[in-house]
């Protein structure tokens, strides 16, 4: 999962995670920053380095269709933690001094650039390569980020980098470029700038990492009022509660329509489908949010491409 | 712009004072459209203002004069880029415009350090130079103080208005000087180096072993040009150390002022309270807080009374409700909620002591439309401006 900052990215990572672990898949959810909010959305503070379970909000509806849920895990993996297990493997341990070993992590962050990146992805590698789960969802880092993350391992499998970091790499690039066993789905908002930078990441996923894209999903999507357009054009007031209901229908229509535009130059720009999950109209989403958006999610994959 | 609104003193006193703005927050908030929007509303009351801002999105470049339609950006035309350039406006005072290239201005600070010249083709023209100073963690922040700095010593400009880089943490530029000394100053570095100087020195076993582990794990090649890219700026690291301490001080005076920008959702609303929180640790509190994305608070600009609006509670979209009642009803549960998460922002910290108030809290609606064009992003300095 990678999309601009701001854009919902661990709220549409949960709700995969949810949808997969309804359908039967054993999911793991990996998140990769510090202080990502995957975990709260779970009710766990933060997610721990090995793996925890975490609980599938179910109705009657989703366990009659799909029988009770597969397990949904999940854990963080930061770069830092990946380096440090990464080095010690290969003998820092054996450095004397806290000084040195810090020293070393960042000489080789140095001369190595996007190595903590790559070593994450490393280890997410090997968690594919053991079988860990049907379905591992990444939580990567926002756009721009996402973008030199995923490069680092062909940077590295291009440099000077020898032996065991330039294996990585190939490793890493490997998985990613293979599409049976790696997809990036991006996640955007209808808005222009969002948008802007899902096409020009796209482009330079598939150029620069040889990635297959998934679908993209498009969240916060203000949901359809049946009989909007009408009322907004047949409405006169302009004081009071009829006033006020004009004036948030007229808000709530234009927002709806500008959003269709920035989704259909998505479309035009990019020939990926389109998973649009709904606004709730809330700041803070609840277990029944994201049950409902998991939903959503299911029934589009199930519909197909739009 | 309706439904915005501040205390008395609000963003107005903020453009009248101090030499240097920090607009501070997390990525999709706003903060590079907001930097703007204040740089020009001190134009317009006769500052002469430059604008520092980082990787801008392309129409608000546009807008600014930054880039022309299809440039590819920064620095690939003559006088764009790293320079400042004025844009001409509905403004008494002036407006200049910098894209922050941080590339240009390492390669400015190892010019200025450099004992030589031959010195300074040694960095530049080293293998992984580039490499390198991007994959420095903070380097782009410091990057950026050490421009602001550079702006605000120039006599062209008396304020600068500064975008800071989108950061995983919140204070990265507060951080960076000290951050950019401790590289620099770095004993592993030193320890590594001291062989390439040919210079006897008794190396402490423990630090050949780390040296060692570092080859196998990178691959020597790779080492040996971080070997000589050290033993280059050899002699530098003084100056640097000088200057990165310059760059921090500017930061902690009160010359400074930091804008913490957010919006009205949960996750960024809770980034914005850790900044708050970080100032406050070095003792600050953000001059102000400016709240993007707000929902129109329809219940106030229409007078409405709490029981009047609380119809249509159902979202059946099948159910025979009007779709306008709906709307409204939506509109007014989610300001609420908002309103209750800026509270929770400038109200006590989770410790329960208050926390150092907060001069202006600006909350800002939510524009349907982008900022298109110069004509939009004067309108919201001015709706900024009179708050």
């Amino acid at each position: 999962m990678a999309g601009k900052g701001g854009v919902g990215k661990t709220t549409v990572c949960a709700t995969m995670g949810v949808a997969a672990a309804r359908a039967g898949l054993d999911t793991l959810l990996v998140e990769l920053e510090g202080h990502s909010i995957l975990g709260r959305t779970f009710g766990v503070a933060e997610l721990p380095y090995q793996d925890v379970v975490l609980p599938v909000p179910t109705s009657a509806v989703t366990v009659a269709d799909n029988g009770p849920p597969a397990r949904l895990r999940g854990r963080r993996i930061t770069p830092d933690d990946a380096l440090l297990e990464y080095l010690g493997d290969h003998g820092l341990d054996r450095v004397g001094g806290r000084l040195l070993r810090t020293g070393a992590i960042d000489v080789v962050a140095t001369a190595a650039p996007g190595i903590r990146d790559l070593l994450a992805l490393g280890k997410v590698r090997a968690l594919e390569q053991e079988h860990d789960a049907d379905l591992i969802i990444v939580d990567a880092p926002a756009a721009g980020h996402a973008i030199t993350f995923l490069r680092s391992a062909a940077g590295l499998a291009d440099s000077d980098a020898g032996g065991p970091v330039k294996d990585q790499a190939d490793q890493v690039l490997a998985m990613l470029a293979d599409d049976s066993r790696c997809q990036v789905i991006l996640v955007t908002l209808a808005e222009e700038t969002p948008i802007n930078e899902t096409i020009e990441t796209a482009f330079s996923l598939e150029d620069d990492v040889g990635v297959a894209l998934g679908p993209i999903v498009v969240n916060a999507v203000t949901p359809a009022l049946v009989g909007l357009a009408d009322a907004v054009a047949r409405g006169r007031a302009m004081i009071g509660l009829a006033g006020a209901r004009r004036a948030a229908g007229r808000h709530r229509l234009a927002r709806e329509h500008a959003q269709q535009r920035e989704r259909a130059r998505l479309s035009s720009e990019l020939p990926l489908s389109q998973i649009g999950l709904p606004n709730r109209f809330t700041t803070d989403l609840s277990g029944d949010d994201i049950s409902h958006l998991a939903t959503v999610f299911s029934d589009a994959i199930t519909a197909g491409p739009v | 712009m309706s439904g915005s609104e501040a205390p008395a003193e609000g963003a107005s006193a903020l453009l009248r004072g101090q030499p240097v703005i920090v607009c501070m927050g997390s990525g999709g908030v706003g903060k590079t459209t907001t930097s703007a929007a204040l740089a020009i509303a001190a134009a317009r009351r006769g500052r002469r203002v430059a604008v520092l801002t980082v990787d801008p999105a392309r129409r608000l470049a546009d807008a600014l004069g930054l880039s022309e339609a299809g440039s590819e950006g920064l620095g690939a035309r003559k006088g764009l880029g790293n320079e400042p350039v004025k844009i001409m406006g509905p403004w008494s005072g002036e407006l200049w415009g910098v894209m922050l290239d941080p590339g240009a201005t390492f390669d400015d600070l190892i010019r200025e350090h450099a004992a030589d010249a031959a010195q300074a083709e040694a960095v530049l023209g080293n293998r992984l130079y580039r490499n390198l100073t991007s994959s420095l963690s903070g380097t782009n922040e410091y990057m950026a103080a050490e421009r602001l700095r550079s702006l605000h010593l120039d006599q062209r400009f008396d304020l600068v208005v500064v975008d800071t880089p989108p950061s995983q943490h919140a204070l990265d530029l507060l951080d960076s000087p000290g951050r950019l000394s401790r590289f620099v100053d770095h004993r592993l570095y030193r320890s590594i180096l001291a062989p390439r100087r040919g210079v006897l020195r008794a190396i402490s076993a423990a630090a050949q072993l780390a040296a060692r582990t570092i080859g196998k794990v990178v691959g020597t090649a790779l080492l040996d040009d971080v070997i000589d890219f050290f033993a280059a700026f050899e002699g530098m690291d003084e100056g640097f150390r000088r200057r990165a301490d310059d760059v921090e001080e500017l930061l902690t005076s009160p010359a400074t002022a930091y804008v913490v920008i957010t919006a009205a959702r949960r996750d960024s609303i809770g980034e914005a309270g850790w900044l708050v929180e970080q100032l406050n640790e070095r003792d600050r509190a953000p001059d102000a807080v400016i709240v993007n994305r707000m929902t129109p608070d329809f219940a106030a600009e229409f007078g409405l009374n709490h029981g009047d609006h609380s119809a249509a509670t159902d979202h059946d979209e099948s159910a025979d409700v009007d779709p306008l009642a709906v709307a409204l009803v939506d509109a007014i549960r989610l300001r609420s909620e908002e309103d209750a998460l800026v509270d929770e922002l400038i109200g006590s910290n989770t410790a329960g002591a208050a926390r150092p108030s907060v001069p202006a809290v600006v909350k800002v609606d939510e524009q349907l439309d982008p900022v298109a064009d110069l004509d939009g992003l004067v309108a919201m300095a001015d709706a900024l401006g009179s708050l």
